[in-house]
């Protein structure tokens, strides 16, 4: 059973490294049909993603029992479900050369040597931490998408502000489009997010008898959360959109990023994931 | 005055002013993982000279959490929150008694080709139809008559302008719920021996004791070892007492804690109790003398002779060579301390000249006396953490609402339709124009279907 997971995790690494491939090359020789073909390569590697976490979830011990492997193979499936879903509604096959290289690496990592630890103490696994983990993986995927929306946008923007559209700017997707996937990123990230972080606060109350445990990433995460909120306020509230939530997005992005970085780096935490 | 009123309440509810104030608390947060809080503060305080660390501890830089500048950055949040809400009253209310006639102006004029159906059936035939249709559709519809035309309004979720009132009331409670807590709750740490009770708790940070308002005792505390020697469980059955009954009785476990009177208790960690008793025998002049087992502070007599031995320490694990007891002789010959190893034999095998270097270990250095430690009859005390918060119901409560609130916000918005129904050139005309307050984009395709679905109902 382990070995047929781990042969579909490393077909659908082989599949999303030529879609890849594919991606980056019609970006570079300019041709759509490549991005069109390569998306469709793309959906074939989700598949064997699909059939990979299936077959965990069957497996006895694979989902209580969490991972970095699964932590890396679910963050990698929802970002390409959610590029894939997107494409039966607008037409932006090109945000895959943008998307497909963050799938990669994530498959990269998940099926490395080192990721085969168990990250999850066994007195922790159960329900409730696999929801909150899901939950937070995939509303972090989504945020990844958003901002990746908003780097394609300022590019686009630029190339039309100086009146460059070229072929470049004709293969982009168009700056609505671009904008409405920024919108719908936050839109879904942020309730998953949120319910994912409730879900790991009502568990630490529950165990750790506190619901604030001090940990480094917790309060990371619930800093880049706040910035999210305050985005996502703006752009509802307020009104913001265009390049200005497109630059923001791509700000708090990195500050995503960095916090990230910081908790891998600085701090021991109970998150020790990859 | 009013302008100063006007001042105050356009300061408190400027978007500049949230946007500023979660920064900061944002910032507060991360730099409270730099810096160590609360108890892990102190090992770091020793380094600082007394000035600094006393400016530090009176900025309440090790305990930000509980600050008065974090509490003063959530009441402004608070306040700021309040003043937004209330501000947009008037216009929220607007907005849900916006009269569903006459129609926006400029609706109709820029209403495109696509968006109307012509028909060869009779207006009064179509209206029939259509009435029907909308009821259907939309549970409740307006309608008026003007000239000849009929008009039709039907809306969806006009109660979606509330969802902002709900993320901002969840904001609220969970704030409310974490002040709560740090108000009315606390954190102590309880260390039992087997059978040994207590009434009070010390608090976290040595802030000092707190009294329960009843007793916990520990019956019976386990431990079970993976075969490295690393804790595989732990477990402590407690009784808790209450004016002299047992009250409950149950099992805490890592991960199953239990609660009484909302006071919740962790298994937290263990440790060795002081009322363990190392098994110690000595000979003298190789003669065995005797067995006796001594717990620290102990004090035995030697056999024949006036001298004494005091038990000053007793380790499950002396620097990682496993169990040793420290023994102080006092005789006539003065003081003599020194160590004894249970494992002697084999820390003499890895480094034979260890008594020749280290004379504190050698068992044998009180002559004639040689001292042997035959194991220990381990005793442990367990470690439960004791919580009680207060506001915890209230912040889950919260964090609940906040995601109702954000899914009626992200995901309901007031789509409002009017269906224009006349006569053209012999012909029955039905115009179909929307609005919305949220995605348009929504809205356009929910006008596509109605198209659909109309021109199928009145064929």
């Amino acid at each position: 059973m382990i070995n047929l997971e781990m042969t579909m995790l490393a077909l659908s690494l082989l599949v999303c490294t030529l879609a890849t491939a594919g991606f980056l090359l019609s970006l570079l020789i300019k041709k759509i049909e490549l991005a069109k073909v390569s998306t469709w390569i793309l959906a074939i590697g989700f598949l064997f993603l699909t059939l990979n976490l299936l077959g965990a979830a069957i497996h006895s011990s694979g989902w209580d029992n969490f991972g970095s492997r699964h932590f890396l193979s679910i963050y990698a499936w929802t970002i390409s479900g959610i590029y894939l879903g997107l494409q039966l509604q607008t037409k932006t096959r090109l945000l895959g050369a943008f998307i497909s290289p963050f799938i990669l690496l994530f498959l990269i990592a998940a099926v490395g040597q080192g990721s085969d630890k168990n990250l999850v103490p066994p007195e922790w696994q159960g329900w409730l931490t696999t929801f909150h983990l899901v939950l937070a993986i995939a509303g972090e995927a989504l945020f990844v998408l958003a901002s990746a929306a908003g780097a394609m946008f300022m590019i686009q923007n630029n190339l039309i502000k100086h009146k460059k559209p070229g072929s470049l700017g004709r293969l982009l997707p168009s700056l609505g489009d671009l904008d409405r996937i920024n919108h719908l990123g936050l839109l879904w990230g942020f309730p998953l997010l949120t319910l994912g972080m409730i879900a790991g606060a009502v568990y630490a109350a529950l165990v750790w008898g506190s619901l604030w445990p001090a940990d480094p990433k917790v309060i990371w995460s619930l800093a880049v959360w706040i910035v999210y909120g305050v985005l996502l306020h703006q752009r509802l509230a307020i009104g913001w959109k265009g390049s200005r939530m497109a630059l923001l997005s791509c700000v708090v992005f990195a500050l995503f990023i960095l916090s990230a970085v910081v908790i891998r780096f600085c701090f021991s935490t109970v998150h020790n994931f990859i | 005055m009013s302008s100063q009123k006007y001042s105050f309440r356009s300061f408190f509810s400027s978007v500049r002013l949230t946007i500023a104030l979660l920064i900061l608390i944002a910032l507060m947060s991360v730099a409270g993982t730099f810096i160590p809080q609360q108890e892990s503060a102190h090992e770091f305080m020793s380094r600082l000279t007394p000035q600094v660390a006393d400016l530090l501890v009176w900025l309440q830089v090790f305990d930000i959490f509980h600050s008065y500048l974090f509490r003063v950055l959530m009441g402004l949040l608070s306040l700021n929150i309040l003043v937004c809400s209330f501000n947009r009253i008037a216009v929220t209310r607007k907005l849900i008694n916006a009269p569903a006639f006459p129609l926006p102006q400029g609706l109709l004029e820029k209403m495109e080709p696509d968006r109307i159906i012509l028909a060869d059936i009779s207006q009064s035939d179509a209206r029939l139809k259509l009435e029907a249709f909308l009821k259907k559709r939309f549970g409740k519809i307006r309608t008026e008559e003007k000239a000849g035309t009929a008009y039709f309004f039907g809306e969806r979720h006009r109660f979606s302008y509330l969802g902002v009132y709900l993320v901002h009331l969840s904001i609220l409670v969970i704030i409310l719920g974490a002040l709560v807590g740090s108000f009315f709750g606390f954190e102590g740490y309880l260390n039992l021996d087997e059978g040994q009770s207590a009434q009070t708790v010390e608090l976290r940070g040595g802030k000092g004791s707190k009294p329960l308002g009843f007793a916990v005792r520990c019956d019976r505390f386990l431990v079970e070892f993976y075969e490295n020697g690393a804790p595989k469980t732990y477990r402590s059955d407690l009784s808790f007492i209450q004016d002299g009954r047992i009250a409950k009785q149950g099992a805490i476990l890592v991960n199953h804690p239990m609660s009484f009177e909302k006071i919740r208790f962790y298994q937290a960690s263990y440790g060795l109790s002081s009322q363990s008793r190392a098994l110690l025998s000595y000979t003298r002049n190789g003669v065995k003398e005797k067995n006796i087992a001594v717990s620290p502070g102990a004090v035995f007599e030697l056999a024949q002779s006036k001298d004494t031995a005091m038990v000053l320490r007793v380790e499950e694990d002396m620097m990682g060579m496993g169990p040793a007891v420290k023994l102080s002789i006092a005789s006539p010959r003065g003081n003599v301390q020194f160590w004894v190893f249970e494992k002697l034999e084999e820390i003499k095998k890895m480094n034979p000249q260890l008594l020749e270097q280290m004379p504190l270990f050698n068992p044998g250095i009180f002559e004639p006396y040689v001292f042997n430690l035959n194991g220990m009859e381990e005793k442990y005390r367990t470690g439960i953490q004791v919580v009680s918060d207060p506001g915890l119901p209230i912040v889950i409560t919260g964090g609940f609402l906040l995601l109702a609130g954000l899914l009626i916000v992200f995901w309901l918005s007031n789509r409002r339709f009017w269906i224009i129904l006349d006569q053209v050139k012999g012909k029955t005309r039905i115009r179909i124009a929307g609005k919305s307050n949220g995605k348009q984009w929504a809205t356009e395709r929910e006008i596509d279907l109605l198209l659909f679905n109309i021109r199928k109902e009145i064929k």
